[in-house]
């Protein structure tokens, strides 16, 4: 078997593309099925007149499908593979042309990276001038924004928060929308933020706008004071402020902090943002003791691609951006897929110790977010309509509300009500369960 | 007002409204303001003190979060829940994904059947399938969901009280229940008291007897019927003896109790009872040559049952009211030409169908031919000859659940009343009645029967024939209702003539939908019920 539905389940782009590749695992569906060592491949009818082609290249874990869909991986990979995770034996057989081409090609590109051209000292300085000359513009418009944003928000201080929920969501939209005019998208994302907090709940409104307020006045400050900040706490400021992360500088980049382990991928989340799909993947070093996030995008015109399984370990090289807090990094080597933990992690053993932590972070990076942490022996309990986690010394952490009642269930039936070792992101005053540790094996929820 | 309320007050109601006064802050915050000092003079432009309020609130908001307490839960007792029956292994869960798979109308009852081998192996369904499982039992019966809730085990049943609760709930039967309960629940905690223990469940009615009311009595009496015992028969006696025995009853709700508890009494034939009716009917049955060429060479005789066609001391509403709690006045002229044929009626629905064997001394399936074909018992609405007691015998089959009586009628007689006894009928008695009465599309008949009714190989192979020849003469579309009728009965060893006389229509019309929604079903719903078998 070489994944199991879970798994499966877990890089699905959408739960209908699981759900229409369930549809499609009944192996009598497929024309063709086949399996070699390094390869999956099947065809299967589809609306057109010819069937489609889909393959797997299980060892690198990429698909590719002839069908028109913009969904990656496809229902027919999702199919395909739900055929295979079913079956207990499978012959190997020679593997068609079409197959074989694919893989060839594939492992030829990544064994054989495109040599770069010979770059001539004139085409290098054209090309410096050229970068500079954009460097130039976008810190123009990015000061111009950052001014702009700044009026904006002395300008709530004026008149007061109270007036925030009577905002039109126009308010909060055209100045995102001018932040992103502005190629500061980060900041645009903050004040979208502001915009989607619920202000008809008065327990909460104020805490939750004054939080995101003070997170983006730090931020507008600390680029007004760039000048005396480090490189290092520059380039973080940068990428709040909306400069992209090089994912291609990274893979070679030499001075990156780079770190081979066998990685936990401890849990998958999708969140859909207009058109946008932002998919976070954490892992955990079970040697180094680090968390890295992996983050990837889609939209419509530019599939997600995510080939890490939940509850796999991933041997392999994690490489991280550079910043004041190392968070998001990139899988840069990959050798070999376990399914089993040797090493026992390093817990938290109460609320308050994951918490402490959690503010050294902070202090390193006041607008760190999504970090996820582990912690032992917590039970999850219902309180008031409200799920908790509680620590050993009886302290209660409220899980985020969006955290879906299956995998709370998911939860109650592997924990059977009692103790368990977890894994959760800490989001400030609530966390995101992510998944349960027992013996060797870790189950994501 | 504390400190840390001024900060969010001013932060509320903005530096426009109220003037910032530091003295207020709390010290840290104050010292933070006077450390950054410079920062600002530098810095910063446009309104200083809507500035100044944004500092203010960015060192609130960070020292705030520090400040925060965890809330302990001091009243929580944990209950750490382990399964003592073992889980499922591997082969008993891919069975379940791969009915997962299929498409909704051949899965359920796929389902159904694979819930049923799980609790038989007394095992328990994996963790990681439970969900699914709960949620795909939503859409099985009250009995399956029952089943579903005992093979998820311990912890599965905990899941059940926060997850799909409404669908899975349990009533509670507790004793209270029979006091304060509702009507449902009391019926239900009725028939669990029967389950353990019939005569006890009778002691229990019979001390709310007098105050329940009369369609409560009714409902009871009903459930009672459905699995009679002996046991029951002091209760129904103490009933029939205390209130209903000689009593002339004229309102409709007390006739019909009556006319139950007759019902019952009779079926456990009670003699004080039973000698009346049978020395009564026995006066009106007559021997009489039978007809028919064989039967005169023969001489053969036959009984018969010879009515008056005016009431008498036997046939007269006020005798038979009082003695078996039948109507005092003939309710269907229309059907009823005489009175005492609308009360032979009532004997036919009320008595258990031997009485009749017996008096008429012939086997079953001539007295129903008797009573269904004779022109003595025929009656014509407009223009139409009806047999005047079948509903009668209908309506006794389903309600003793006499399987050879539904038989015996099937076998003579054809129409949409019939057809409300295919669950009843034996396998080779339905068989029968499709193909002799080319019922062959008829859902619903089907869809009555249980998952476990498979159709014998002939018939399956009858069905695939005579199926074919409907589709090439356009009178027959295979549709995805029909594909999970076929799916859920065919006879697995008749698979095999399916997909060669399927292979032969390729390329027709018609062949991808009845490839589609005929021969697949079938083809994977009989490969998961053999795996299910060898479970």
């Amino acid at each position: 078997m070489l994944f199991t539905e879970s798994q499966i389940e877990s890089i699905a782009p959408k739960p209908a593309a699981f759900k229409a590749g369930r549809k499609l695992s009944v192996g009598n569906k497929w024309l063709v099925l086949g399996k070699s060592e390094r390869a999956v491949w099947g065809q299967i009818s589809g609306s057109g007149k010819n069937p489609y082609f889909t393959q797997i290249d299980v060892q690198d874990r990429a698909y590719k499908c002839s069908c028109p869909s913009r969904q990656f991986p496809c229902k027919h990979g999702l199919g395909l593979m739900l055929v295979f995770a079913q079956m207990e034996t499978k012959t190997d057989s020679p593997e068609p042309e079409w197959v074989e081409d694919w893989i060839v090609k594939r492992r030829g590109k990544s064994n054989n990276p495109k040599p770069e051209e010979e770059r001539t000292e004139e085409i290098i300085a054209k090309s410096d001038a050229a970068k500079l000359k954009r460097h130039n513009e976008r810190m123009i418009l990015v000061n111009n924004g950052v001014d702009e944003l700044t009026l904006w928000l002395q300008d709530i201080a004026r008149v007061g928060l109270l007036e925030l929920p009577n905002k039109p969501t126009t308010y909060f939209a055209n100045m995102a929308a001018r932040m992103v005019d502005a190629k500061a998208a980060g900041l645009a994302g903050w004040v979208k933020m502001l915009g989607k907090i619920d202000y008809s709940n008065p327990e909460k409104w104020y805490d939750e706008a004054s939080e995101i307020i003070s997170k983006i006045n730090l931020l507008l400050r600390s680029w007004k004071n760039r000048d005396a900040l480090s490189p290092l706490y520059m380039q973080t400021i940068k990428n709040l402020i909306g400069w992209n992360q090089s994912k291609k500088g990274l893979m070679t980049d030499k001075t990156a902090t780079a770190i081979q382990d066998d990685w936990i991928v401890l849990g998958i989340e999708n969140e859909v943002e207009e058109d946008i799909t932002i998919n976070r993947t954490w892992l955990y070093g079970i040697v180094s003791n680090r968390f890295a996030l992996v983050l990837n995008f889609g939209s419509p015109y530019a599939p997600l691609i995510n080939t890490m399984m939940a509850n796999s370990v991933i041997v392999g090289e994690v490489a991280y951006f550079p910043s004041i807090h190392e968070q998001r990094g990139i899988v840069r080597t990959e050798t070999e897929v376990k399914w089993k933990i040797y090493k026992r992690p390093v817990f938290h053993d109460k609320w308050e110790s994951l918490i402490n932590n959690h503010y050294e972070n902070e202090k390193l990076n006041p607008w760190i977010n999504n970090q996820p942490y582990l912690i032992s022996q917590v039970v999850l309990i219902k309180k008031e309509r409200q799920w908790y986690l509680m620590d050993s010394e009886q302290s209660v952490m409220p899980v985020e509300l969006k955290f879906s009642e299956r995998k709370a269930m998911n939860w109650l039936l592997f924990s059977g009500g009692g103790r368990v070792d977890v894994a959760v992101v800490y989001r400030g005053k609530s966390v995101v369960p992510l998944g349960i540790f027992s013996n060797d094996k870790y189950t994501a929820l | 007002m504390t400190d840390n309320k001024y900060a969010k007050e001013i932060a509320l109601l903005g530096v426009d409204r109220r003037k910032i006064n530091e003295d207020k802050l709390p010290s840290a915050i104050r010292a933070k303001l006077k450390a950054t000092a410079h920062l600002k003079n530098q810095k910063q432009a446009g309104q200083p003190d809507a500035a100044k309020l944004l500092d203010i609130m960015t060192y609130h908001s960070y020292y705030s979060r520090r400040g925060t307490r965890l809330r302990k839960v001091d009243d929580y007792k944990i209950e750490q829940i382990d399964e003592t029956k073992p889980y499922c292994e591997k082969p008993v869960m891919d069975v379940f994904a791969e009915i997962v798979r299929q498409d909704y109308h051949v899965r359920n009852e796929l389902l159904k059947s694979w819930i049923k081998k799980v609790e038989q192996r007394n095992e328990l369904v994996t963790a990681e399938k439970v969900l699914d499982l709960i949620d795909m039992g939503v859409a099985l019966d009250k009995e399956s969901r029952k089943t579903i809730s005992k093979i998820i085990g311990l912890r599965g049943q905990q899941v059940l009280k926060y997850y799909k609760k409404d669908q899975y709930k349990v009533i509670n039967l507790s004793n209270d229940i029979w006091l304060e309960g509702n009507r449902n629940e009391r019926r239900a905690f009725y028939l669990k008291k029967r389950k353990e223990n019939v005569s006890l469940a009778n002691d229990l009615l019979m001390e709310s007897w007098k105050s329940e009311s009369q369609s409560e009595q009714l409902a009871f009496l009903k459930i009672m019927s459905v699995d009679l015992e002996v046991a029951d028969f002091s209760f129904l006696e103490r009933i029939y003896t205390s209130k209903y025995e000689g009593e002339l009853i004229n309102k409709k709700g007390l006739l019909s109790t009556k006319l139950m508890v007759c019902s019952m009494l009779a079926r456990l034939d009670y003699a004080p009872l039973m000698s009346a009716v049978r020395s009564g009917l026995d006066d009106y049955i007559h021997q009489v040559r039978s007809s028919g060429l064989i039967n005169t060479i023969l001489a053969k005789k036959s009984n018969i049952i010879q009515l008056p066609q005016t009431q008498d001391d036997f046939w007269n509403g006020d005798y038979l009211n009082r003695l078996m709690g039948f109507d005092i006045k003939n309710m269907n002229i229309k059907l009823f030409d005489f009175d005492p044929y609308y009360w032979l009626n009532s004997f036919i629905g009320a008595l258990p169908f031997s009485i009749w064997t017996e008096l008429l001394g012939r086997s079953r399936e001539e007295v129903v031919r008797y009573f269904l074909r004779d022109t003595a018992f025929q009656s014509k609405v407009s223009g139409q000859n009806i047999a005047i007691f079948q509903d009668s015998m209908i309506f006794n089959a389903i309600a003793t659940n006499d399987r050879d009586l539904a038989d015996a009628i099937s076998n003579v007689a054809q129409d949409d009343d019939v057809n409300m006894l295919a669950p009843l009928m034996s396998q080779p008695a339905f068989e029968r009645y499709v193909m002799n009465n080319r019922l062959r599309t008829e859902l619903s008949l089907f869809e009555a029967r249980s998952s476990e009714d498979i159709w014998s190989l002939s018939f399956s192979k009858n069905m695939v024939s005579e199926l074919f020849d409907m589709c090439k003469s356009g009178r027959f579309i295979p549709n995805v209702k029909f594909g999970r009728v076929m799916a859920r009965y065919f006879h697995g060893e008749a698979f095999g003539y399916l997909a060669e006389v399927s292979k032969a229509q390729e390329g027709t019309q018609w062949y991808n939908a009845w490839l589609i929604n005929v021969l697949e079903p079938i083809r994977q719903s009989i490969l998961i019920r053999q795996r299910i078998n060898t479970l």
